[in-house]
């Protein structure tokens, strides 16, 4: 790349300058490591180095090391899946909104938030596996037919969700690689050795041609639209693994859009989050503005209204009908042994965005961030109500049960979580979590 | 022969395509490289693209296929599950559902490597637009490249030179 011609005497010493100092704030971080970092990539790998002790344990001593008993056969694992599945609607749908309806304001958001769905469904997609406990017959469910000659059951929505899954991911995937490519190139042209050709080889030999930006624009255009069908319907089929079955508070209709719901309201929690830390450890103040707070902050009160609204039409229905089976169940999680749980739900998800969001002159990068953490507490909480408070009251009395869950759980769902700050860490020194090239500065203007 | 203008203001930029249009160049003999997008003038617009119609045609194949593979498996295998009948569009719907959407990412994909040129053979070298500058290319006559050249000059460009053919 010809950076030799001294361009100050037509663009001006300022513009140049200003484009200088994106290029520095934005490319700085991946050209060297500090003692931060190290410090957290190293916490975070103890604990995603543990959570992998903790899963080769339960290979070796069998799936009777978790605390799923009869009646709960469904603990920590399936509600970390729904948990994770539903985080990672931050990036794809976010993105894809903002991006068809044209919201100038996304720029500096949509990477940070497309990185969090691939690493956030990467780490969904596994809970299943670790869930099977024989983890090595997951390939059973490639469609193949094995040596039995027996195919897998499509009507199944098990099948359902690894075709899901499947094709978020892949969709993902590429809809965080495609604008990255531009990138790719420039940094090929920045940087050295081993670096220089991996951004080669990825840049796919981006020469930054008329031809190439507008077949890139169109691309992400269309993507967009594509990713949100695909979005809706992957946290839909989730849903359904609990709503097909014939179990009381489950086998409901408006499972479906509950779930998508709330997964774009954790999604956007996430999303505030990773912003809030990439302000504070990358420098990124004057990238990560308050504007962009303020309008995720309106985005996750939006959608803590709904959440709640959802919430209450679901219980309403079954307090009215009072079918016994159901209504039980009602009753353990609003007054009974899972109500710290349920208020707690209420109280992170509701109240607190309601008050710290709904008014204006709360609403500061502080609070927008302190919401997103009682988010997603809150929707975790949620989620674990749907499993485990169900299946702990099935519909026979004698039947009934509880369920805790044992040390091996509990260290594979803090690995996760530590596991998602250690995929971003590694991002964040390897690509711009800002999209250089879409960047633009105050006055409108392409860099 | 091919002339790498190199313009320092890419504002500059949109006018001097049209300029080079006016002056009876085509506008398939103009392309304009850069780091960022630059809005070019609508004449430049290249021909409607394909995208949305190799993704709707890889759409329809991969989930006409994912269905037809279904219905081939419960029939060499049927699998009583619920009292559902063996070969039930509602049940295998979603996975069709999911697989037509992969057919057409997968099919966008495909098209924005052809549509860009990145799967393409290169007829003509690529100037390096570097960090600040806006590099135009223009196909012209190996006769007319010195005249080219002083218009280009002329249209704010800050510095011209003949670019090689890719081998």
């Amino acid at each position: 790349m010809d950076r030799t011609a001294d361009p100050t005497s037509v663009l001006g010493p300022e513009r140049v300058a200003r484009r200088e100092q994106i290029f520095a704030d934005l490319l700085g971080p991946l050209e060297s490591v500090g003692r931060r970092w190290v410090l957290a990539a190293t916490v975070s790998g103890a604990f995603v180095a543990w959570a992998a002790f903790a899963w080769a344990w339960q290979l070796l001593h069998g799936i009777g090391v978790a605390g799923i008993r009869r009646p709960v056969f469904w603990g920590f694992y399936i509600v970390n899946f729904v948990f994770w599945i539903g985080i990672s609607h931050a990036g794809t749908l976010i993105s894809a909104i903002l991006r068809l309806t044209g919201a100038t304001w996304r720029k500096p958001v949509t990477r940070a938030a497309e990185a969090i769905t691939v690493f956030a469904l990467m780490i969904g997609a596994m809970f299943p596996i670790v869930h099977l406990g024989q983890a090595w017959k997951f390939y059973w469910l490639i469609p193949y037919p094995n040596q039995r000659l027996i195919w897998p059951n499509f009507r199944s929505p098990l099948l359902w969700d690894v075709t899901a899954i499947f094709t978020y991911l892949s969709a993902s995937f590429l809809y965080l690689y495609l604008p990255l490519i531009p990138d790719l190139a420039l940094l090929a042209g920045r940087s050295r050795g081993l670096r220089r050709r991996l951004y080669r080889l990825l840049s796919l030999g981006w020469q930054g041609s008329s031809r190439e930006w507008h077949a890139l624009e169109h691309a992400m255009k269309l993507m967009a639209a594509v990713i949100l069908a695909i979005a809706v319907s992957v946290h839909t089929v989730v849903s359904w693994d609990f709503a097909m079955a014939i179990t009381p508070t489950w086998h409901s209709t408006i499972f479906g859009p509950y779930f998508v719901a709330g997964a774009i309201f954790s999604g956007i929690a996430a999303l505030v989050i990773v912003m809030a830390a990439l302000r504070r450890f990358l420098g990124f103040q004057s990238y990560l503005l308050q504007v962009h707070f303020d309008n995720l902050g309106k985005l996750l009160l939006l959608m803590s209204l709904v959440w709640t609204y959802f919430t209450v039409a679901e219980y309403l229905t079954i307090w009215y009908g009072k079918q016994p089976a159901e209504y039980v169940i009602l009753q353990e999680r609003v007054y009974g042994s899972y109500a710290p749980y349920f208020w707690a739900m209420v109280t992170l998800n509701f109240l607190l965005p309601f008050l710290l969001l709904g008014v204006r002159r709360w609403r500061t990068i502080g609070s927008v961030t302190l919401c997103g953490f009682t988010v997603l507490a809150g929707m975790w909480i949620e989620r674990y109500l749907i499993v485990v408070s169900t299946l702990s009251r099935p519909r026979l009395a004698s039947a009934w049960g509880s369920y805790s869950p044992s040390w091996v759980e509990i260290s594979i769902t803090a690995g996760t979580f530590a596991g998602i700050v250690l995929l971003y860490l590694v991002f964040s020194k390897l690509f711009p979590v800002i999209a250089v090239w879409e960047y633009e500065d105050v006055s409108g203007r392409p860099l | 022969m091919y002339l790498a203008a190199r313009f320092d203001d890419e504002d500059l930029v949109a006018p001097a395509c049209l300029a080079l249009l006016e002056a009876g160049f085509p506008a398939r003999a103009i392309e304009v490289f850069s780091q960022r997008p630059v809005r070019l003038p609508q004449s430049f617009a290249p021909r409607p693209s394909r995208m949305p119609l190799i993704a709707v045609l890889a759409a329809v194949v991969n989930g006409g296929l994912a269905t037809a593979f279904m219905f081939y498996t419960q029939r060499d295998y049927p699998i009583v599950t619920g009292g559902m009948p063996l070969r039930s569009w509602w049940a295998t719907g979603v996975i069709t559902y999911e697989l037509t959407m992969a057919g057409a990412v997968a099919g966008l994909v495909l098209g924005f490597l052809w549509e860009s040129g990145l799967l393409r053979r290169r007829r003509a070298a690529a100037p390096a637009p570097g960090e600040h500058a806006v590099i135009l290319r223009l196909e012209c006559s190996p006769e007319d490249g010195a005249a080219v050249t002083v218009r280009l000059r002329q249209l704010g460009a800050r510095d011209v030179r003949p670019l090689e053919e890719a081998e």
